[in-house]
């Protein structure tokens, strides 16, 4: 069984409220983000378009940065979330050379790395991720990858993102049109 | 670019590691050459290695760590095999400190060549694994085993120019290296062309190449070329040899310098909205 987010692309408009709760559920330095709202914009009149992407890790099938962490900081726990061990870490920051969603963040204070966990304390406390809880459009779910996939349908190819035979990442986006894969 | 320090350490290691495999191949060729201060070299360079590859680290006191995940981490076997290579050629010299005979020396200088090459590859391929499509490609081994092979040349020949016979006995690498020079320059052009026509992060890379950092682009390779030709020139006149010999190392060492700081400076990472 895989954990993963779903995101609804036509629901987000853009608040940030998942990244600020994000920051302050892990209480995290300035310039230290585990979640991230992207902002895409082009076109021009009569038809410009505009979307948002709210990504953190995506708790990948075939995660790079599980594979080259030198220490095992970084694992694949029985449920599919990716966990970063701090004790462990060394702050080599290869994890950050390893993800395509630029999800491992390197914490100058501390001299180590840190990444969303999908809130693991408070799922074991049968709790939502603070970011999911957070949205005021409900624009971000979290369940079982199969439930997901029934529930939302979705995609996991995005113009704007890697190919996600990459690292398999466990992630459905309900897209706005234009950022389908194959849109422009 | 904070990443000076694997700019040390890869160039400092990787010529140490081409300079006991000259020295391996010379020692297997010519009897008499009797050399020992390479493997000096190579240990005091590989140290100095290994001690800036620290100040890449978060936290360096915990480094004992990067060993643990050897089964499928390219960088711990890196780490492991430059640990190695160290061990290794240290042994080397306190086989030659003890004046052990031919054949045994001869084994470990072989051995610290092989160990040395294992670790290269392991160094390429902490590169090549990444997301960083600049990197994940064969160029980077190439980059990684010409930088070896030509600056670890370079440094055999500064280090055999006092004596004429010695210097004699490694004569030859000169040619060598301005035949690495040729094959690395040609092998870099198929590789420039591909980052150029690659997708979105790859084209990113070879457009800092191309502007942000195109002098000093010209500058290493300006500089690769004169350090070869230098070397030539000190083979034609036996009387200047070891000011050219010398000359050609720190021409080749600031051309390889500069042109591993392109190569952490341009390397651009697929991601969101680049891939």
């Amino acid at each position: 069984m895989a954990l993963g987010f779903h995101f609804d692309m036509t629901s987000c408009i853009g608040c940030k409220t998942c990244e600020i709760a994000c920051k302050d559920k892990n209480d995290l330095p300035v310039g230290v983000r585990y979640r991230q709202v992207h902002y895409f914009e082009g076109g021009k009149f009569p038809k410009p378009w505009l979307f948002y992407l709210s990504m953190s890790c995506n708790h990948c099938e075939s995660p790079l940065c599980v594979k080259n962490c030198p220490t095992g900081a970084m694992s694949k726990r029985a449920d599919g979330v990716v966990v970063h061990d701090r004790e462990k870490c060394i702050g080599c920051r290869y994890c950050t050379w390893s993800c395509p969603y630029g999800a491992p963040q390197y914490i100058e204070e501390i001299g180590k790395v840190g990444k969303c966990d999908l809130c693991a304390d408070l799922l074991d406390l049968g709790q939502n991720p603070a970011c999911v809880d957070a949205c005021v459009m409900r624009a971000l779910h979290f369940v079982e990858l199969e439930e997901l996939k029934e529930k939302y349908g979705g995609t996991r190819e995005l113009r704007v993102l890697p190919d996600s035979g990459l690292t398999n990442p466990s992630i459905l986006i309900t897209p706005k049109p234009m950022a389908r894969k194959g849109a422009l | 670019m904070g990443e000076w320090v694997l700019v040390i350490f890869t160039v400092a290691l990787q010529a140490a590691v081409g300079l006991l495999f000259w020295t391996a191949v010379t020692k297997a060729r010519q009897k008499e050459f009797e050399l020992k201060s390479p493997v000096v070299v190579a240990v005091v360079l590989t140290a100095v290695a290994m001690v800036a590859s620290l100040g890449h680290l978060g936290t360096p006191l915990r480094a004992f760590n990067a060993l643990f995940n050897f089964g499928s981490s390219w960088l711990s076997r890196e780490i492991v095999l430059t640990a190695a290579f160290l061990a290794v050629s240290a042994g080397a010299w306190y086989l030659e400190r003890r004046g052990a005979d031919e054949g045994t020396k001869k084994a470990s200088y072989w051995l610290a060549a092989v160990v040395g090459v294992c670790a290269i590859i392991s160094m390429a391929m902490v590169y090549i694994r990444t997301v960083i499509p600049a990197w994940g490609t064969w160029y980077t081994m190439v980059d990684f085993f010409l930088t070896s092979f030509i600056l670890g040349g370079s440094l055999l020949l500064v280090l055999a120019r006092a004596n004429k016979e010695t210097l004699t006995a490694v004569a030859g690498i000169t040619d060598g290296i301005m035949a690495l020079v040729l094959l690395y320059a040609a092998l870099t052009i198929p590789y420039l062309a591909g980052l150029s026509s690659g997708n979105g992060a790859a084209a990113a890379s070879a457009a800092l190449l191309a502007g942000r950092f195109r002098v000093l682009l010209v500058l290493k390779w300006l500089l690769v070329f004169a350090g070869a030709m230098l070397g030539l020139v000190a083979k034609r006149d036996q009387e200047k040899a070891p000011g050219y010999l010398s000359w050609a190392l720190v021409v080749l060492a600031v051309g390889f310098v500069a042109g591993r700081y392109l190569f952490y400076a341009t390397g651009v990472a697929t991601g969101i909205g680049l891939m």
